[in-house]
């Protein structure tokens, strides 16, 4: 927790996109819209000069929406006012005000430019005004197309409507947090707000209207269905007299009191103990349907006590449904064996999330049956599948929002599955039994884009492409080229002559370097392929790198060496059959004609070319290497590199094609696929199956107490009309109802996301929040939840996996009473009393909260009511009822007439102190204060604690400001009396005839234990009662009794010896 | 356009609906039948248009059934023709033809003009069919056309109102309801609001163009956006893409080149303005007067026990922590606010990461060594961009064009 103190950023303006790149003087148009220009300078370069460009400036220009193209607000920008509709106690000396949520929106439509400098005053385009309700006369929507706005008139506007002209002074921003402006708007949406004040001085008890009205005439006249004729002037000219009509945005009502402020409303709470009546309401089950039993109405058995989510800690459960019902539900649930496809059984709630078919499968949890076997939890998870239901569509739009374009990703990843597929048995067909040089020559255009993984070929000089390893080697790369493949292919002229096995002895013969094709190998850095003389060497044999090579043989370039052969032999002619050699220097045009083979005339895809081509190949390796041995050392025009290496054709071949290798599609098609998907972490599945398709769990952090009030307020709260007014009652949460409407919320969700096709995992908790915890202490253990259905505890019973949810663990706070009203956001928090009667600074918020109509508050502690109430040990804690903090109320103290200047007067050396008499000279000026003035007002230019009076609305915000007041109360001032719950004793544990623990079982089928000394204690702090039903099956209740200086338990009907007690079965450990 | 479909050979756009023919049925019932279909569609290149007519007549066992159609699409530019006539006529008992001719010739052309078609007689188990196919006149000769004009249309699509928006960002969309108003000629309409953007789809920026409109460009061969002024202010701004298909602005690419490369990319289209990015992520303009900043204080009543006399505030004001005031914060009016528990925000997830699908990302490495070339220009990641680096690297480095590729993003790490 940082320790710098909380504070408000309050702005005269904010603009944010286009209306904050304008500059500040947008030049207006004719019609008062702001406009600008927007020129974008385009470089184009041109055709003819390929380096030659220009710049040209292309403008358009842009009009900005104005005042007089708005119809309405959207009315859910209100996001508070103070006070609130139908307040009537509002305090006279405040001022009302109205906050917007979008924290730009005042200025959003006005047609004035941005000011610059430190007075910084842009007039927003909204002002509040309140106006005596006796003078007003509202006129609500006819259906009318032109005249969208419900319209506000005064007969005599005169001393109602304040000045426009200072509207400026009454609008402000305000951002809580830190970072930049631009920062907090896109963040958080709590941080910032905007709001309007209406700088009015009221009248005790008196009637108001405020709304929400235009400051520009153009807005007027939109807003009463005029044409828009105006353009920057003023809704009206000030002083503002005679017939007003203005168009209402929003408004609202309320009148003021004498008095009344926070503290006195606090003040008014009573503690006051809730009755069993409040948290269950009877639920009839005498005609219960098809195949249960009906049992006669009004019969005590025909009503169960339906609970609610909260109930009162003196509320007892009813009991449940009878065996027989629960059997004949039980047979109800099941589908009757044989006809599954036509039988329609009652839904069986969290079974597919507890993982079972049947609620009777014997893996079955203990919570799951105990569900759907009593028609109280049914009817709890029922409300959650009426939720699910009325609320499918927008769950379903989120849902989706939420899974993103998995429907593309998963088409994407089925594709890439049947690529895979279609790629794997191709493989497995043709390419898995070629011998190694085919797989070669077949896999070409892949080498340049596979790596030479094995370490043994790879060259030192970093990752290599298996084409780099061929061209390293003595392999040449025109053997694997398209062109080579095209004449050797085996159905080709030149592969039906040879067959399969020459050419692959070949292949071979060229890989470990026996047969030498490539002279550029041969010779570093003096052979080059000479274009012009392609046609007369090669005809048109095709253009592949090692070909070209081969063509090669008779120029050096680089002004070198020419070396011809005069060996006119076809076939392989062995190395030593070369027996002259050439070297001829190159020296200008005439050139002598390279003496080519003569038969060079013949179609060039057969047999003895080829084998002629390896022949004049070889000849020139020999040439070279005599060139090199005749020349010596002094030779650097032409220099024999050392003999690359050999290829291993069947290694590299099964690095390609093998199962794992590097053409595997089980590895290449995801690898293509998969970076294409993008999957939040958790999401990927983790199957074998790299391009499984994808399911994603949407959740849903929404508190869902929330659609259950919105269905019924009796569901959540069972008898809260039993609830008196101004109360403030202990309550407690309900986690079996809770977790019953959670696995009814999450199973119908479930089918929902089966039923449109949304790809969910079936057994995934979308919904894990019940109640509402924003504004619980960031530190805090866990949040209230209940954890994943799927991993509830299988033993425990309904009601024993959900955590801090209210159970006998917390301590929930109902709050009711005209506080609530008036203040509905106020915040209630604990503070640890550092004595009975002051505090402490440890501060405990919390937990969870929640709202009730019409003035209802319930706030969930993580203490218990004997902790917060407090022991001779410890002072206990004070609850503290505060305004909201982010809600800032304005005005003015009342001038205090038993002073000496209370009219006129210097200002105060703090705003806070400022009062409605520092504004006027006299008590005559004061009664006829009608509005606070800015530009006139005597204390203008008045600075104090860095603001100035009348600078702009920040410094007036600031200014008027109240400081609010919070209120502590004890909390064994404000809790009712502990009830004790009661607990019967089923067993005990005997030691030397004492009572060493008692134990039972408790209300979620659990059982408890309890030391005797636990269990005192419990008794004295009036946390539980305790009683027995054995032996006589009467009620017996357990008190703590002393006997020699030592206490001890015994039943009341007992003598001294606890004999009721010892009668007890032996507590099982 | 199109009534009753197109042209069997012609393209259909792919999103069109599949239309059914406007048929006539011109006789009741099932015997004798005379039906008749006909369509009409006219594309800005073309017109298409059709009809057949089928009849039936069956009399003791016996039935004769007919059938004539004819096809025609007309190309405009360059013009081109194709006719297609059909005419059948069959005497069967049953399934079985005892009499029957079929006459199919289909005319194409000008230039050259090629017929095809065939002529079959059927008379019980006999069948004569006679094959015709002839071309005439010469082929015309590939004229090379004349180059255009590209700026004018780009100017002209840079000023249009209807390619400039300003977008709003989503959740602000509904801060206000506006009237309907049509701007003044020659001006657009913004939402103060919003981001302002233009995006064209006539030519690509930022990439070389070597066709434009199936012609050589005349003037520009590449455009690039380089600043934006509102006003006389400088504005940041960044790319806005669309699709454009590749070879429509490329010039002779291989029939290889075009099966390696995506048939449409993504290319900068025009541009957004925003404010200053920071820590790369584009901003929103924003503009705000100077602020004050006032510490949150609480006065402090304990309320004491019923009958003593009401407490005074304590000395000290109570000022809760900036950790605190946040915390208090998610619970205030704009915490709580209807507007969160609306539309879709009601049920909004909790901002984790949805799958979504990314476009893959090229990249220039060689064919060699599989490490990025030295000198190769960057790149956007998209096929043309790379497609555009390399040429302009090969244009430095001729004697490289062997040695690199353009490859997925995935398969360079590997």
């Amino acid at each position: 927790v940082s320790s710098q103190s909380g504070a408000f950023r309050f702005l005269p303006w904010i603009r944010s996109g286009f209306a904050a790149a304008i500059g500040e003087t947008p030049s207006g148009g004719s019609d008062g819209r702001p406009s600008a220009t927007v020129t974008l300078n385009v470089r184009h370069e041109e055709v003819a000069e390929p380096h030659a460009d220009t710049l040209e400036g292309v403008a358009a220009t842009m009009r900005l929406y104005g005042p007089g193209d708005v119809v309405q607000v959207n009315p859910a920008q209100v996001i508070a006012t103070d006070p609130e509709p139908f307040a009537n106690e509002f305090e006279p000396n405040y001022l009302a005000s109205v906050t917007l949520d979008a924290a730009d929106l005042p200025w959003l439509f006005s047609p004035e430019p941005s000011p610059a400098g430190e007075a910084a005053r842009l007039k927003p385009w909204l002002c509040l005004v309140v106006v005596r309700r006796e003078a007003a006369e509202v006129v609500e929507v006819v259906e009318d197309g032109r005249r969208p706005l419900p319209t506000l008139k005064l007969a005599d506007a005169s001393g109602e409507l304040p000045d426009l002209g200072e509207s400026w002074a009454w609008a402000h921003a305000q951002i809580t947090g830190p970072g930049s402006v631009g920062s907090a708007l896109s963040g958080p949406p709590e941080r910032t707000l905007a709001r309007l004040i209406c700088p009015r001085r009221l009248q005790p008890v008196t009637a108001y209207v405020a709304c929400i009205v235009p400051v520009f005439l153009a807005g007027r006249q939109a807003g009463l269905g005029k044409e828009v004729t105006a353009r920057h002037e003023l809704a009206w000219e000030s002083p503002a007299t005679g017939c007003v009509e203005l168009p209402i945005h929003h408004r609202w009502e309320f009148s003021t009191a004498t008095t009344g402020d926070f503290e006195v409303l606090a003040r008014r709470l009573e503690p006051r103990p809730l009755g069993p009546d409040v948290g269950r309401r009877p639920l009839d089950i005498s005609r219960p349907g098809p195949g249960l039993p009906a049992t006669s109405p009004g019969a005590p058995e025909s009503v169960l006590g339906l609970e609610g989510a909260l109930r009162s800690p003196a509320m007892v459960p009813s009991a449940g449904p009878s065996d027989d019902f629960k059997q004949k539900l039980g047979e109800l649930l099941e589908e009757p064996p044989g006809e599954a496809a036509t039988v329609v059984t009652p839904p069986s709630y969290g079974a597919v999330h507890a993982g079972v078919t049947s609620i009777a499968d014997a893996n079955a949890p203990a919570w799951l049956s105990e569900l759907n076997l009593d028609p109280r939890h049914r009817v709890a998870a029922g409300f959650g599948v009426r939720v699910i239901q009325e609320q499918q569509e927008q769950l379903m739009a989120s849902a989706w929002d939420q899974a993103g374009e998995i429907a593309r990703a998963n088409q994407l990843l089925q594709e890439g599955q049947l690529a895979r597929a279609v790629a794997g048995s191709v493989r497995e067909k043709r390419l898995l039994h070629l011998p190694p040089e085919t797989v070669l020559r077949v896999t070409e255009p892949a080498h340049a884009r596979v790596p030479a993984s094995s370490d043994a070929q790879r060259v030192a000089t970093g990752p290599q492409s298996l084409l780099g390893l061929v061209r390293e080697s003595v392999f040449p790369e025109a053997a694997v080229s398209a062109p080579f493949r095209r004449t050797l292919r085996p159905l080709g002229s030149v592969g039906r002559q040879l067959g399969e096995a020459p050419v692959a002895e070949l292949v071979t013969e060229l890989a470990d370097g026996t047969a030498q094709m490539p002279i550029a190998q041969v010779v570093a850095g003096g052979v080059h392929f000479n274009p012009a003389r392609l046609d007369e060497v090669e005809g048109d044999l095709p253009e592949a790198k090692g070909w070209k090579k081969v063509a090669d043989f008779e120029e050096l370039l680089d002004g070198g060496l020419l070396t011809v052969s005069d060996e006119g032999e076809l076939g392989i002619a062995p190395p030593r059959a070369l027996t002259t050699t050439f070297l001829l220097p190159i020296d200008g045009p005439d050139l002598p004609d390279p003496n080519l083979p003569d038969d060079h005339e013949e179609d060039e895809n057969d047999l003895p070319r080829l084998r002629r081509l390896l022949g004049i190949n070889q000849r020139f390796r020999k040439a070279a290497e005599e060139l090199g041995a005749y020349l010596g050392d002094s030779a650097s025009v032409l220099a024999l590199r050392a003999a690359p290496d050999q290829l291993d054709i069947e290694d590299v071949a099964s690095q390609l094609v093998d199962p794992g290798g590097q053409l595997d599609p089980e590895d290449t098609v995801p690898a293509a696929v998969l970076p294409l998907v993008q999957v939040p972490d958790g999401a990927r599945p983790s199957g074998a199956d790299k391009l499984a398709p994808i399911a994603a769990a949407p959740s849903f952090p929404q508190p869902m107490y929330e659609p259950l009030r919105a269905l019924s307020q009796e569901a959540l709260l069972p008898g809260i009309e039993n609830v008196p007014p101004d109360t403030v009652g202990l309550l407690e949460g309900n986690p079996r109802f809770i977790e019953s409407y959670m696995v009814g919320l999450n199973d119908e969700l479930r089918r929902e996301f089966l039923w449109r096709g949304l790809p969910a995992p079936p057994r995934a908790t979308s919904f894990r929040h019940f109640w509402d915890i924003r504004g619980r202490d960031p530190d805090a253990a866990e949040p209230t939840d209940i954890p994943s259905i799927a991993e509830w505890k299988p033993d425990r019973g309904l009601g024993g996996n959900a955590t801090r949810v209210g159970g006998r663990d917390m301590l929930v706070l109902l709050v009711r009473g005209e506080l609530v009203r008036r203040y509905p956001r106020a915040t209630i928090y604990a503070v640890e009393a550092a004595t009975p009667e002051t505090l402490g600074a440890k501060e405990l918020h919390p937990e969870f909260r929640g709202a009730l109509e019409p003035d209802l508050l319930f706030v969930g502690f993580g203490l218990s009511v004997a902790t917060a109430r407090g022991t001779n040990d410890h002072p206990g804690w004070f609850f503290v009822i505060q305004p909201q903090a982010t809600e800032p109320r304005f005005g003015f103290d009342e001038p205090d007439e038993a002073k000496p200047n209370a009219y006129g007067g210097q200002a105060p050396a703090l705003w806070r102190n400022l009062t409605w008499g520092h504004f006027v000279e006299t008590k005559a000026a004061f009664d006829a204060l009608s509005f606070v003035t800015v530009e006139s007002n005597r204390l203008r230019g008045t600075l104090r604690e860095g603001a100035t009076w009348g600078m702009n609305g920040a410094h007036m915000a600031q200014i008027a400001l109240k400081v609010p007041v919070r209120v502590a109360i004890h909390a064994s001032r404000l809790l009712p009396p502990v009830q004790a719950v009661p607990t019967r004793i089923t067993a005990v544990t005997r030691a030397r005839r004492r009572v060493a623990a008692v134990g039972g079982i408790d209300d979620f089928g659990e059982g408890w234990r309890l030391t005797a000394d636990e269990a005192i204690a419990a008794i004295r702090a009036e946390a539980r009662s305790f009683y027995v039903e054995q032996p006589t099956g009467d009620r017996v209740d357990v008190v703590v009794a002393r006997r020699r200086g030592r206490e001890y338990l015994k039943t009341t009907a007992d003598g001294d010896a606890p004999n009721n007690l010892l009668a007890l079965p032996e507590l099982k450990t | 356009l199109s009534v009753g479909g197109f042209h069997p050979r012609a393209r259909v756009p792919p999103a069109f609906p599949a239309l059914r023919r406007v048929a006539f049925a011109l006789s009741t019932g099932d015997n004798p039948r005379l039906r008749a279909e006909a369509y009409l569609a006219v594309t800005p290149n073309t017109v298409q248009l059709g009809a057949r007519l089928d009849f039936y007549v069956e009399v003791i066992g016996l039935n004769l059934s007919g059938l004539l159609s004819f096809d025609a699409l007309v190309q405009f530019a360059p013009f081109q023709f194709d006719l297609e006539i059909a005419a059948s006529l069959a005497l069967k008992s049953g399934t079985q033809t005892l009499m029957g001719i079929d006459v199919r010739f289909r005319l194409t052309g000008p230039a050259p003009w090629h017929v095809r078609g065939h002529a079959t007689l059927q008379i019980l188990f006999f069948k004569i069919t006679v094959p015709v196919e002839a071309h005439f006149g010469e082929p015309r000769a590939v004229q090379p056309l004349e180059p255009v004009e590209v700026w004018p249309s780009l100017r002209d699509a840079l000023k249009d109102g209807g390619n400039w928006g300003a977008e709003l960002p989503g959740e602000r969309s509904t801060l206000a309801t506006l009237r309907a108003v049509e701007p003044p000629a020659g001006e657009i309409l913004v939402h103060p609001l919003g981001e302002v953007a233009v995006r064209q789809q006539i030519v690509p920026l930022e990439r070389e163009i070597s066709r434009f409109a199936n012609a050589p460009p005349k003037d520009y061969r590449r455009f690039r956006i380089e600043a934006v002024f509102v006003g006389t202010e400088k504005q940041p701004h960044d790319s806005t893409y669309e699709q454009f298909a590749l070879g429509q602005f490329t010039e002779g690419r291989t029939e290889d080149e075009q099966l390696r490369s995506p048939s449409f990319d993504r290319m900068p289209a025009g541009v957004r303005v925003h404010a200053e990015a920071v820590d790369g992520q584009p901003q929103r303009p924003v503009k705000n007067g100077p602020e004050r900043t006032v510490v949150l204080e609480y006065e402090t009543i304990v309320v004491e026990p019923p009958g003593d006399p009401p407490a005074k505030p304590l000395e000290e004001t109570y000022k809760p922590s900036e950790s605190r005031l946040l915390q208090l914060g998610e619970t205030g009016a704009a915490g709580m606010a209807e507007l969160r528990r609306v539309g879709r925000a009601k049920f909004a997830g909790d901002g984790g990461v949805a799958v979504s699908i990314v476009e893959p990302e090229f990249v220039i490495r060689s064919r060699v060594g599989l490490a990025p070339p030295i000198g190769v220009p960057d790149t956007d990641g998209s096929f043309s961009s790379a497609e555009e680096a390399l040429s302009s690297f090969l244009a430095e480095n001729p004697d490289e064009r062997d040695n690199v590729q353009i490859v997925r993003k995935e398969e360079a790490l590997a």
